[in-house]
Formats: structure tokens, C-alpha cells, sequence
């Protein structure tokens, strides 16, 4: 497993993912980024939720929980 | 970076101190950054470590730099070692995720000035700045009081 598969590293965009989209909706929401900019920085917020769910899915194969059935 | 109650306490005061940002999340390194120039600080950010000892051989100056521990090639540990090596003036707060709290003693022996687990709340970032620029300018005060009372012993 090569280090940017690794869980570690994936586990850590997840997070790092997340922080940002935080980041990016706060700076919206305290008024630091100028109304005519709010609509860019939530494409980033939106960049940011993909980028997480992305190496979430990564990360669920990269630690193998996609090969074996959920047991009821 | 969570949403914080009120903005009255954020100190927006004229600050010339530079700051160096190193984090290889492009959306953290961006948020940090915009936190702080707002703020007041003057603010430049670097994906890695070799970046920021690019720029500081280059002669860029810097009152203080964050850096996240987990990077990536060079982690922020390393980055720390060569910077306490080569500019042992400039504190270093170093950044991680909340779950990384063992990174963050091997941070803090290894010279780290503090450090900020993420995510983190603007107040807090502000408030770890200010205490490492404070403490970086008693230390330089102290310094050239010490240098002053030399000469002056040095003179009876």
C-alpha cells in the first residue's frame, strides 16, 4: 500500500477536508468574505464536502470494508 | 474554524508582524491565511517545508510560522528541526488534528513554541499568535537589556 492510499493519509483528508469546508462556511457566515464573493467561497465549501466524501470512499476500500457482506 | 458567537473580541488592531503559513491542504493553508490577514497580520503561505526554507534563504523575513505536523514529503517535525537549527528566533506553532496529540509532545520538545488542534475557532488561532509574538519580543527585549547592562557594567 503506497503512502497515499494508506489509511493514515486518507483518513486524514477526510478530516482536513472537512476543517476547510468549516473554515470556508464561517468566513461566510462572519462576514469576512464580501457579499458579491459568498457564491465562490461556497463552491469551494462545496469542493471541500466533495474532496471529503471522496477519500472517505477511498479510505472504506483502502481498509478492505467494501469486500466483506454487512451481517445482519 | 468553527462558527464563533461574536467578533467584538477579535483584534483587528494595524499589526506589521509577518506570518508564514505551511500547510499542504490548499483549503486550510487558504483559510488560515485569510484569518490572519484579516486580522491585520501580513501573511504569506507555502504548501511544504521546503518551500518556506526556500523563501527564508531567500531573505524573506518572519516574526512567525505555522505549520501543520502531518505534511507531506516533509513533515512538520523536520521542518521544525532545520528551522530551530537556522532561525531559532522565529517561534513556530505547530497545527494538527485533534487526534494527533502525541505528534504535538514530540512538537514541543523538539522546540515547537505552541501549537493548535484542529478544527480550531479564530479566537484561538488569534490568541496562540499573539502569545507567540509577545513572547518572541520579550525575549528580544530581554535579550538587549541584558546587552545594555553589560556595557553598562562593563563601564564602572
Amino acid at each position: 500500500m503506497d503512502f497515499e492510499t494508506s489509511p493514515r493519509r486518507l483518513s486524514s483528508e477526510v478530516f482536513n477536508a472537512l476543517c476547510a469546508a468549516l473554515g470556508y462556511l464561517e468566513s461566510c457566515i462572519s462576514g469576512d468574505t464580501p457579499p458579491d464573493k459568498v457564491f465562490e467561497v461556497l463552491l469551494k465549501v462545496q469542493e471541500q464536502a466533495e474532496r471529503a466524501l471522496e477519500a472517505e470512499m477511498e479510505l472504506f476500500r483502502a481498509i478492505g470494508a467494501d469486500k466483506y457482506p454487512v451481517v445482519q | 474554524m468553527k462558527k464563533r458567537p461574536s467578533r467584538k473580541s477579535t483584534s483587528r488592531a494595524a499589526k506589521a508582524d509577518r506570518i508564514l503559513v505551511v500547510d499542504d491542504n490548499k483549503g486550510i493553508r487558504e483559510i488560515v491565511a485569510s484569518m490572519l490577514t484579516t486580522a491585520g497580520y501580513r501573511c504569506r503561505a507555502v504548501p511544504g517545508g521546503r518551500q518556506a526554507l526556500k523563501l527564508l534563504a531567500s531573505g524573506h523575513k518572519f516574526d512567525l510560522i505555522t505549520s501543520e505536523i502531518g505534511n507531506e514529503p516533509m513533515d512538520g517535525i523536520s521542518l521544525l528541526d532545520q528551522l530551530k537549527r537556522k532561525y531559532p528566533d522565529i517561534p513556530v506553532l505547530m497545527v494538527t488534528a485533534g487526534y494527533g496529540v502525541s505528534s504535538v509532545l514530540e512538537a514541543m520538545r523538539s522546540g515547537a513554541y505552541g501549537y493548535l488542534l484542529k478544527p480550531f475557532e479564530r479566537e484561538q488561532l488569534y490568541f496562540a499568535v499573539q502569545r507567540a509574538l509577545e513572547y518572541c519580543r520579550l525575549k528580544a527585549e530581554n535579550r538587549a537589556l541584558r546587552a545594555k547592562l553589560a556595557r553598562l557594567a562593563g563601564m564602572g
